[in-house]
């Protein structure tokens, strides 16, 4: 819950620092604290587009899901797409 | 009903002899005449708001200052990294309610972590990181500032009456792909492919702007050029769709355009907007549905209730600190 009382919606399994920060008051961060987001957006981008290309080759596109979970942090298999059986 | 008018003081309207006669028109207000005209009277001429959450609205208006913010740095000669900070800041800023406390939104995909995701997304997608600027590059104003949330108004017609009537809106952004200029949109929607890109054309909001685009660069421009994003739970995903107007479409727009103002000035005249049954469920459902389902007489309670005032004024400005 930030500082206003507003609850900002998280992916499961975000990084517990930066479960940290977005639990602080964005309209309060600083530089410093959108270049950590903005790093970890691009994790989770690059971990999508993979995700997604390989997923594309078997015929059905990634759904990310598994991919913003894993906040860059965990290496993906098809399963966690839920695309195991194809 | 005529209690609820909030014309004073609305920069768009401004004939002495029709009191409600909207004279500069954008896109917005011209499309919801064309929907409903008592939609329009209560969205424009009353300048009603639902109070229901608005992901959608308070999305998208800080998903596009943050782009307007990310051309203005460009511009200035900053990085990309760090006009991606800066962008990332003003999204962040313009995401909030009417305290001023950050928004909070009923779906995820219209959340506060999906629209930090979008914008960073939108913006590496487009400049590769950095490392590759965006083939559609800003136009640059005569006074070197960047051609983005760019107001415009011109000129459209005088009627039998003398009385003169403008167009006008806000470009997103004005842009020169492959030697070409165009008109630039952002629109986010749940689904991309090439269903979406086919609402577009016709669409009155991209006519206009085609319109538009040729008088503010005093030439002629190549279309509309919409940016799609596809806002989702867990990712974002981006596509750019073509909109071309013939030079017979857009003077074909044109009078049709003289006559929905001409229909519009009977409205005002006879002070009886009516209302149109048939748009009741579009675009997702009318927020004024219930009111008009409610007898006449009956309205005020729901109005009061259900809705603020907020004006509707194309005539202000959006620039970054407009001279």
């Amino acid at each position: 819950m930030s500082r206003t009382g507003v609850e900002v919606d998280l992916p499961e399994g975000l990084d517990p620092t930066l479960n940290e920060l977005f639990n602080r008051d964005p309209l309060e961060w600083e530089s410093k604290d959108r270049a950590v987001v903005i790093a970890h957006l691009r994790e989770t981008r690059e971990i999508f587009a993979k995700e997604d290309k390989q997923a594309k080759t078997k015929g059905k596109p990634a759904n990310a899901k598994a991919a913003i979970k894993s906040g860059g942090t965990k290496n993906l298999t098809l399963d966690d797409l839920g695309l195991g059986d194809l | 009903m005529h209690h609820l008018i909030a014309t004073d003081g609305n920069g768009s309207f401004g004939s002495a002899e029709y009191p409600l006669l909207q004279t500069l028109w954008d896109s917005t207000s011209l499309g919801t005449l064309k929907e409903c005209p008592m939609k329009y009277f209560y969205q424009v001429i009353c300048g009603l708001q639902s109070n229901k959450p608005k992901d959608p609205l308070v999305f998208g208006t800080a998903f596009h200052r943050a782009m307007q913010i990310y051309h203005y740095r460009i511009a200035e000669g900053l990085s990309h990294d760090v006009s991606l900070n800066e962008a990332l800041a003003a999204g962040i800023e313009a995401y909030v309610d009417n305290d001023g406390n950050l928004y909070q939104a009923v779906k995820k995909e219209r959340g506060f972590y999906a629209l930090c995701r979008a914008i960073v997304w939108h913006l590496d997608h487009f400049n590769d990181l950095g490392f590759k600027p965006d083939p559609a590059k800003t136009v640059l104003l005569a006074n070197g500032k960047p051609a983005a949330e760019l107001t415009f108004r011109f000129h459209f017609h005088t009627d039998e009456e003398g009385i003169e009537f403008s167009l006008g809106g806000h470009f997103d952004h004005l842009v020169e792909y492959l030697n070409r200029f165009y008109v630039k949109d952002y629109k986010t929607t749940a689904s991309l492919g090439p269903q979406f890109f086919d609402n577009f054309n016709p669409d009155n909001q991209m006519t206009l702007y085609t319109i538009g685009g040729n008088v503010v660069l005093g030439k002629p421009i190549a279309g509309v050029i919409i940016d799609g994003i596809q806002t989702a739970v867990h990712f974002n995903r981006f596509q750019r769709g073509f909109v071309t107007k013939s030079k017979e479409n857009l003077e074909e727009w044109i009078e049709d355009t003289k006559l929905w103002i001409e229909t519009a000035k009977t409205y005002a005249r006879l002070g009886h907007y009516p209302m149109n049954d048939k748009s009741c469920d579009k675009y997702g459902g009318c927020p004024f549905r219930d009111v008009c389902r409610t007898p006449p007489s009956l309205r005020d309670n729901i109005i009061r209730d259900h809705f603020h005032v907020r004006i509707w004024d194309p005539s202000i400005d959006r620039e970054e600190n407009p001279a």
